[in-house]
């Protein structure tokens, strides 16, 4: 009756595995949803609060008192101006108890939790501000936007309908990021396989897994950084096209209106124009170049007359005198600081709910060993690039060091050594295109400088900086990845070793996100 | 050598990984034990243990079975050689009932360290003293610490640090901050894990539900697993 070859090789098709690495990520976010406690996802207080805050309808017809907050503890959820909603159910839970306590467990007690969901079910408590000023993000974003959308179409729902299902737009937008990853990677020069392995690897990656399974702006954010570099992938691979434009500068909008740091992308928009203007030129018709300026023109009027960012309030800070020895003094401490690089790192790979659930160290320092193997290749790669490219150079001179001091090998090194370097000089038609790998590097660079940046301009201008948790960098997560599988394919001797890898990474990254939900997660909120 | 071309070696990694994920599990089942009080607690001081000089504390179990005894201790870096033993003893803190070494290294740091051990059958309203032992394997500069609380509302709450000079230097009412839990039958061990699962959640979260959701992911996981690997 079944065929069961024909039913194998269904099953074997690109686009059914695509699909089931799809399917499977849905599965992973409503478990990190369902696991995540009503606000234990990071800021869920104050992204909630400014979603409600939208959604409220535009006559206020409630009373209203406006008093200054009495206390500035970060713990004091009742004290915040915050919906009604939310203080009660913390209030009701003694939710902040949990927030940054380690010790503490939700209050599990049969007949409190009933009651206490009874009291959120009844309606009593509203979803609406009634102390100003309210305590939401005062430049409201696109994401908060849309999720205020989707608060408003499920008004007649209850508290926890809402909330959870809001947090499946970060499913959705987890889902954008993935089908971005399959493609850029596919066009970037990658065998499919390798495109389909990497995109599993990605979708399993701990932190990315639990951040779009919460209520934040980062997860459109990090699909919109996704969405613009497959369109800057396809201008690089496919050649200029209108909707490739269209998209990369719509993309860079959105990023800029649902986050202060998107605002990399318009100069990274910039420079791909720039670099497309250098090759292209000169094969563009008068009237496509005619109507190419007067795009870009309207674009930056658009820009500087409906300003998506408060120039003002970026900018400022740096005309005082001594901005510019602050900024190097940041950079020289920061950027060195193997510290605050540890706690970057461990806050990217798995530090879930308010910084108070994290991987094992160890756990950590596999993972940097394993980034580390992989860099080596794509340092190596490097190198071999610019022997090709230039004859003489450090690369080579590095090379012929190398071999000057192969006497003094052991011999397994020696060996070893000249494997690599057989595997690196072979042609390698499956890794990413260099020039693709150079745009990566500038989203790479431009991302890191301008967290650095903002969180420069928070200490400089306010005394407290954003601070710099991985999940910052979690919109570069496409180019990152795609970096670690370029140095294993580096050091790989063809598409099948590459491949071998790719599977083993994969079954860490899934083994590593299965100890992140039943050995960390779980424990931390429910035995 | 390893060859990737032998299409074995795709089924020795499927069986790795499946090891893996076995592991992942057991561990899982082996934590989950629930503890019966619903406490929020409020850290108040720490007491640095001191190598075979061990610390004790009384408590009063609540149900039978006893199975487990979460505490928190606060070391990331305990090298091999070292043993922290936690020991479940008789009211006068001598006759050892059970004892067990911490669970698995790899739990969150700053999170409960878990102590797992057969249940003890007839343990409810059973007075135990909780023996914590330290044994450091060279002399180190940082020795670990359990965190304590205090003003517990409990009179009897008191934790004796035993010198190593036959003295006791008694902490008068402290408590470490520890819950014991109470093994069940798995069907009730399910049951209690989706009660706490489902409390606060939206309705489609709620009872079995998120039970099969997880049940899905792990299924589909190892499917996509197969079709990747072999």
């Amino acid at each position: 009756m079944f065929d069961f070859q024909k039913i194998l090789a269904f099953c074997r098709k690109p686009n059914f595995i695509l699909g089931l690495i799809l399917f499977v990520f849905v599965l992973k976010g409503l478990v990190f949803a369902l696991i995540i406690p009503v606000f234990q996802g990071s800021d869920e207080y104050i992204h909630y609060a400014t979603v409600q805050y939208l959604a409220e309808p535009k006559d206020k017809t409630w009373p209203i008192k406006t008093e200054q907050r009495q206390t500035q503890d970060t713990k004091d959820i009742p004290s915040y101006h915050f919906t009604e909603e939310i203080i009660a159910f913390s209030q009701l839970t003694e939710s902040w108890n949990l927030s940054g306590e380690p010790h503490n467990r939700q209050v599990f007690d049969p007949a409190l939790i009933e009651a206490n969901e009874k009291a959120m079910r009844s309606g009593k408590y509203a979803p609406r501000i009634s102390t100003y000023p309210p305590d939401v993000i005062t430049r409201t974003t696109l994401a908060h936007q849309i999720a205020a959308g989707g608060e408003k179409l499920l008004s007649h729902k209850d508290f926890f309908f809402r909330y959870f299902t809001l947090r499946f737009l970060a499913i959705f937008y987890g889902l954008i990021t993935l089908l971005c990853a399959y493609y850029i990677s596919l066009w970037s020069g990658m065998k499919r396989k390798h495109s389909l392995l990497l995109t599993a690897i990605i979708a399993f990656q701990p932190m990315f897994s639990a951040t779009t399974a919460i209520i934040n702006y980062d997860p459109l954010l990090i699909a919109l950084f996704s969405l613009f570099l497959l369109a800057g992938t396809s201008i690089i691979v496919h050649g200029p096209r209108y909707i490739s434009f269209i998209g990369l500068f719509l993309f860079a909008l959105g990023a800029i209106l649902t986050k202060g740091t998107g605002g990399i992308l318009l100069i990274l928009a910039i420079g791909l124009v720039a670099w497309v203007l250098r090759k292209y030129f000169r094969a563009l018709s008068r009237l496509q170049k005619s109507a190419f300026f007067a795009v870009l023109l309207a674009f930056f009027a658009l820009l500087i007359f409906f300003p998506p960012l408060d120039y003002t309030a970026t900018f400022s800070p740096l005309m005082r005198s001594d901005a510019g020895s602050a900024l190097v003094s940041y950079f020289s401490n920061n950027i060195f600081d193997w510290g605050k690089i540890e706690r970057t790192q461990i806050t990217y790979w798995g530090t879930f709910g308010w910084l108070d659930t994290q991987l094992h160290p160890w756990v950590l320092s596999g993972i940097i060993l394993v980034e580390l193997s992989s860099f080596l290749g794509f340092i190596l790669l490097i190198a071999c690039l610019s022997r090709r490219s230039f004859s003489v150079g450090g690369p080579q001179k590095l090379i012929a060091l190398l071999k000057k001091g192969q006497r003094f090998f052991p011999a397994v090194l020696s060996r070893g050594y000249a494997k690599i370097k057989n595997n690196l000089t072979a042609e390698k038609t499956f890794l990413p295109k260099p020039e693709l790998l150079i745009f990566f590097v500038a989203s790479t660079i431009l991302l890191q400088l301008t967290i650095r940046f903002y969180d420069w301009l928070g200490i400089f201008s306010n005394g407290e900086g954003v601070g710099l948790p991985g999940r910052y960098f979690l919109p570069n997560i496409i180019p990152h990845f795609l970096f670690l599988a370029t140095g294993f394919g580096a050091l790989s001797k063809n598409a099948r070793v590459f491949e071998f890898i790719l599977k083993i990474l994969l079954l860490l990254m899934i083994l590593l996100s299965l100890y992140a939900i039943f050995l960390i997660i779980i424990p931390r909120y429910y035995l | 050598m390893i060859n990737p071309n032998d299409k074995k070696i795709n089924r020795w990694l499927l069986g790795l990984f499946l090891i893996g994920f076995g592991l992942i599990l057991l561990a899982f089942w082996r934590w989950l034990v629930f503890p019966t009080d619903y406490r929020l607690f409020e850290t108040s001081g720490k007491i640095i243990l001191q190598p075979n000089e061990a610390l004790t504390q009384l408590f009063t179990a609540k149900e039978n079975n006893l199975s487990q005894i979460q505490i928190i201790l606060r070391d990331e870096n305990m090298p091999f050689g070292e043993k922290l033993t936690l020991s479940i003893r008789d009211e006068n803190c001598k006759d050892v009932i059970r004892s067990a070494q911490v669970d698995w290294p790899l739990h969150a740091p700053k999170q409960y360290d878990y102590f797992t051990f057969p249940a003890i059958p007839d343990s409810k309203d059973q007075t135990y003293c909780l023996h914590l032992l330290f044994e450091a394997g060279k002399k180190r500069k940082h020795m670990p610490y359990v965190l304590t609380m205090k003003d517990t509302g409990n009179a009897q709450d008191q934790i004796l640090e035993w010198k190593k000079n036959g003295t006791q230097k008694a902490y008068a009412e402290q408590s470490f901050v520890f819950h014991s839990s109470y093994k069940t039958k798995s069907a009730e061990t399910l049951s209690e894990f989706t009660r706490r699962l489902s409390a606060y959640k939206a309705s489609y979260f709620q009872g079995n539900a998120s039970l099969w959701i997880i049940a899905f992911f792990l299924v589909a996981t190892v499917i996509l697993v197969c079709i990747l690997v072999l």
